[in-house]
């Protein structure tokens, strides 16, 4: 579990950090320049997905939320985290994800155009640099099983990632507030 | 304060609005103040200052403008001149120029002044001009031709804002409301990590109780050996060492105490100022009304005094600004219609100046404000003529209506006395915003008036829109607040004094038998057990019934900063706002008009009641269901009175926000409603309902008092099948509209 709510503490791919520490050794390379976009990757149940990592503020354990009357899943309440409240979205009941029981007991603080909301999820794993050609399109016989937001996957640590659209999680969000 | 964080030109307009205030002020009192060399040294030292910081920023428009000021005011302490009375028009136009100009950006300061320089000339030779013709002491401002000012201010102090403070600069510091709302949730946040060290504490209190128990039994297996015995010694040494290392802690433990005692009271101050940083005087508010009275008297050949007290009460700037339009209304309604000529007033046997007199008190955590005027009073039987030409009631009724009721009439839309129509009042529109504001703001307006003596209007407001004093409650196990305003009681109800009936329980206070009724159920969280035999229920009253909410436990009281619900969210049934726990727990604001609507519902639900066998049972014969969407409960029962009596299932709601949650939570065949509501008016409810895929074809049906052609336009434009008014009341205008949407009740 993290203990902190700083993105910064959360662990960095070595390969990534490695890569960093290539380009800036580089002699004469002028300005650094890392290859792909990182992206936050979680567990929520037994699936690991990735976020872009520019859409995530903070990190950190879970607060318990304080239910919101006659609103269910995937909304699980609201949370005050460092003096400001959040909304709490339940990640795996958003993305209507398969795995074991939701322990959820970790959170990121999602931000993207208007909405700034807490998603709850079992696990934050890390921020990996990920190239726009890591990214392979879903086979067409596994995309009824995946979540509506999810179109393309990537391998990482030998673990399948599938790769959440910010815009269409967006929608998900502003759905399930209703 | 540290100046240093503003630029000079921000320090010279903090400056100005300071300085133009002083001036303004001190210029509407001439006529009242006794010391006049002190009235005028004050403001040619406020002139001057001006003068000063406007040659430092290089606003020389402002140096020319308070120039004159200056040379007029010196004139006057020497004795050289003598202000005719309305030359103080003539200053007050220069006080607007320096207002004007401070407002400026640097970068069109040039072409401001170009454009200007008439008005400057104008404005300079005009000083220059001052007093030139009526030069004699007798037409001098001892005896004002327009005697509209303040009341003699208190002599003593200076001018308010002659000098620039860090009070007068705060008055122009603007900062964002989320900054402030980010400070008070830090301060919040500063309450709750030192709420973290008891736990602490209490750990090392621990420690100390086990560290006394090895001591014991070092003790204890000391005196095992015979006394010389060395294993006697070593443990005695051992015994003694813990012994110190337990004091140590215990000397660490005291100090971490005294650091939360002295840290917890100064998050609470911190807490405290960081609360009443929302609050400013009404002062802040209230002082440009004279003059705005003064210009609106003068305009109409009147007279008038404008007298404020209680201007020091402090209020939410929230609630200020939105205070602002409804008693500018109040006021030129009361000099337009209230107040009467000089010569009327000599008629009548009244000074020739009137006044008009703005009171502002706190009083059971609400602030009241009046305006009350010695006017003509409203003529009764001109309300009453009214209503009847308008069609509201007949001439049999309006015989009947009350002062009371009548005055309700004035808050109608359009409803005026007034056939001819001034720039200035007459259309009927003023007294229907000032409530509409005023309900927006959560409180209530009275009106009261004597023929001849005056009327007097009486707003009844929150203290602030964002700070609320609140029952912190918890309910399925979890914080819920209660405004105390809304609260009639708590109490605790033994097990045994229960009594049930119809499905129901009841309890017996003084208010008589009330319902008890589970908090938790109308949410839908759960249901609420007895703790030690014992219900705690918050007792809340609709005006018409009390109710008695049972809730888990009462945790004390407080005052909290409501935050809005995040918009994403959209309306939330029964839940008015979100607001912080001293414990840093987050709670929710119950709305107590919204929940007890769901309350009542809840009551009146099958299953609310014993379920007894059989009930509910038999064929099943479809009533067609009209939801009924008006404010007022005269209203709202004469429709439901109507409908039902005709067959037809009816229920009820509030206001547009209650009407929405109904049609969301039931099926309806028709929706009939009132325009005028508080929270969601019934313009904005037909607009969602034809937003909405599943209400898009509902039938709807407007009833209102508003019959101007541009409102029924309004309605129908809006989507509405029918646009009546309520005077189809008295005629089958109702069902038969009703009958041609959806036909008869089966």
């Amino acid at each position: 579990m993290n203990s902190s709510h700083s993105v910064g503490v959360v662990p960095i791919a070595p390969e990534w950090r490695d890569e960093w520490a290539r380009e800036l050794a580089a002699e004469g390379s002028g300005e650094a320049k890392v290859d792909g976009v990182g992206y936050l990757v979680f567990r929520t149940g037994s699936e690991i997905y990735a976020l872009p990592a520019t859409c995530v503020v903070t990190t950190g354990p879970l607060p318990r939320p304080h239910r919101i009357p006659r609103r269910t899943l995937p909304l699980l309440g609201i949370s005050n985290l460092d003096g400001t409240l959040f909304l709490v979205f339940s990640v795996r009941s958003l993305l209507r994800a398969a795995g074991d029981g939701d322990t959820a007991e970790n959170m990121f603080v999602y931000r993207n155009e208007d909405i700034q909301v807490c998603c709850a999820v079992s696990e934050t794993l890390a921020v990996v640099p990920f190239r726009d050609s890591d990214w392979l399109p879903i086979p067409p016989a596994l995309a009824p099983d995946s979540p509506f937001c999810a179109r393309h996957w990537a391998e990482w640590q030998g673990r399948t990632v599938l790769q959440i659209d910010a815009s269409e999680f967006n929608l998900g969000i502003r759905e399930a507030a209703r | 304060m540290d100046l240093s964080k503003y630029s000079m030109t921000e320090l010279f307009r903090a400056e100005a609005d300071a300085q133009c205030n002083a001036l303004s002020d001190g210029l509407l009192s001439i006529a009242q103040i006794k010391d006049r060399e002190r009235l005028f040294r004050n403001l040619m030292r406020a002139a001057h200052s001006l003068k000063g910081a406007a040659r430092i920023v290089q606003f020389e428009p402002a140096v020319r403008v308070s120039h004159a000021m200056e040379d007029v005011f010196t004139a006057v302490q020497e004795g050289r001149l003598h202000l005719a009375p309305n030359d103080v028009d003539t200053l007050l136009t220069g006080v607007d120029l320096l207002r004007e100009v401070a407002g400026v950006e640097e970068s069109d300061l040039k072409s401001w002044e170009k454009s200007n320089q008439p008005l400057l000339q104008e404005f300079v030779v005009a000083c220059g001009r001052l007093g030139s013709t009526e030069r004699d002491a007798g037409a001098a401002v001892d005896v004002p031709a327009v005697p509209v000012s303040s009341p003699p201010p208190d002599e003593s102090p200076e001018p308010s804002g002659s000098q620039i403070s860090p009070g007068s600069l705060g008055t122009s510091l603007r900062v964002q409301p989320q900054a402030l709302q980010r400070i008070i949730g830090l301060a919040g946040e500063s309450l709750v990590l030192n709420g973290r060290i008891a736990p602490i504490d209490a750990g090392l209190r621990r420690v100390i109780r086990d560290q006394r128990d090895l001591e014991r039994r070092l003790g204890e297996l000391r005196d095992q050996f015979t006394p010389g015995d060395p294993s006697r010694d070593s443990l005695e040494f051992v015994r003694d060492a813990a012994s110190s290392l337990r004091k140590a802690v215990e000397r660490r433990v005291e100090e971490i105490e005294l650091f939360e005692r002295q840290n917890r009271t100064l998050s609470r101050s911190l807490y405290g100022a960081a609360l009443m940083c929302r609050m400013r005087p009404l002062s802040d508010r209230v002082a440009h009304l004279r003059r705005m009275c003064r210009d609106v008297a003068r305009d109409l050949g009147k007279e008038v005094r404008v007298e404020i007290t209680g201007e020091r009460t402090d209020v939410d700037r929230d609630l200020l600004d939105v205070l602002d339009a409804p008693l500018t209304h109040l006021l030129r309604n009361a000099v337009d219609h209230g107040i009467e000529t000089p010569d009327e007033r000599n008629t009548a046997g009244k000074k020739p100046f009137a006044t008009i007199h703005i009171h502002a008190q706190h009083r059971a955590g609400r602030l009241l404000l009046s305006v009350s005027d010695d006017g003509r009073g409203v003529d009764f039987s001109k309300i009453r003529e009214q209503v009847v030409v308008r069609k509201f009631v007949n001439a049999a009724t309006a015989a009947q209506l009350s002062e009371s009721e009548l005055m309700d009439f004035l808050f109608l839309p359009g409803f005026s006395l007034r056939t001819d129509v001034t720039e200035i009042s007459g259309r009927g529109v003023g007294l229907d915003i000032v409530q509409s504001r005023v309900r927006d703001m959560r409180g209530t307006v009275r009106a009261s008036s004597r023929r001849g003596a005056g009327t007097v209007f009486t707003l009844d407001l929150p203290i602030s829109l964002a700070l609320v004093e609140c029952l912190f409650v918890s309910i399925a196990d979890e914080a819920y607040a209660l405004p105390l305003a809304r609260i009639q009681r708590i109490c605790r109800v033994p097990v045994e004094d229960v009594e049930s009936s119809g499905g129901l329980q009841f309890h017996r206070g003084p208010e008589g038998s009330i319902a008890l009724i589970d908090a938790a159920a109308v949410l839908e969280l759960g249901s609420t057990p007895p703790e030690n035999g014992q219900y705690a229920v918050v007792v809340l009253s609709d005006g018409a019934s009390a109710y008695g909410v049972v809730v888990d436990a009462f945790e004390g009281e407080g005052q909290i900063t409501l935050q809005s619900l995040d918009p994403l969210l959209g309306k939330v049934r029964d839940i008015r706002a979100l607001g912080v726990m001293p414990s840093g727990a987050p709670t929710l604001v119950l709305d107590v008009d919204d929940f007890l609507v769901s309350i009542q519902r809840f009551a009146n639900r099958p299953t609310a009641r014993s379920l007894e066998p059989g009930a509910g049972s038999g064929p099943s014969v479809r009533v067609k269901r009209v939801l009924v969407v008006d404010d007022s409960l005269t209203v709202r029962e004469l429709e439901r009175k109507t409908l039902s009596e005709h067959g037809y299932e009816v229920e009820v709601a509030v206001d547009g926000v209650d009407g929405w949650n109904a049609l969301r939570g039931g099926s309806f065949d028709l929706v009939i409603t009132d325009i005028d509501m508080p929270r969601m008016d019934g313009i904005q409810l037909i607009h969602s309902l034809r937003g909405d895929t599943r209400f898009k074809a509902l039938p709807t049906i407007i009833v209102s008092y508003k019959d101007r052609p541009e409102d029924r336009k309004r309605g129908l434009e809006a989507g509405a099948d029918y646009y009546l008014t309520k005077g189809s009341f008295q005629n089958e205008g109702l069902l038969n509209a009703v009958f041609d949407l959806i036909g008869g009740p089966v």
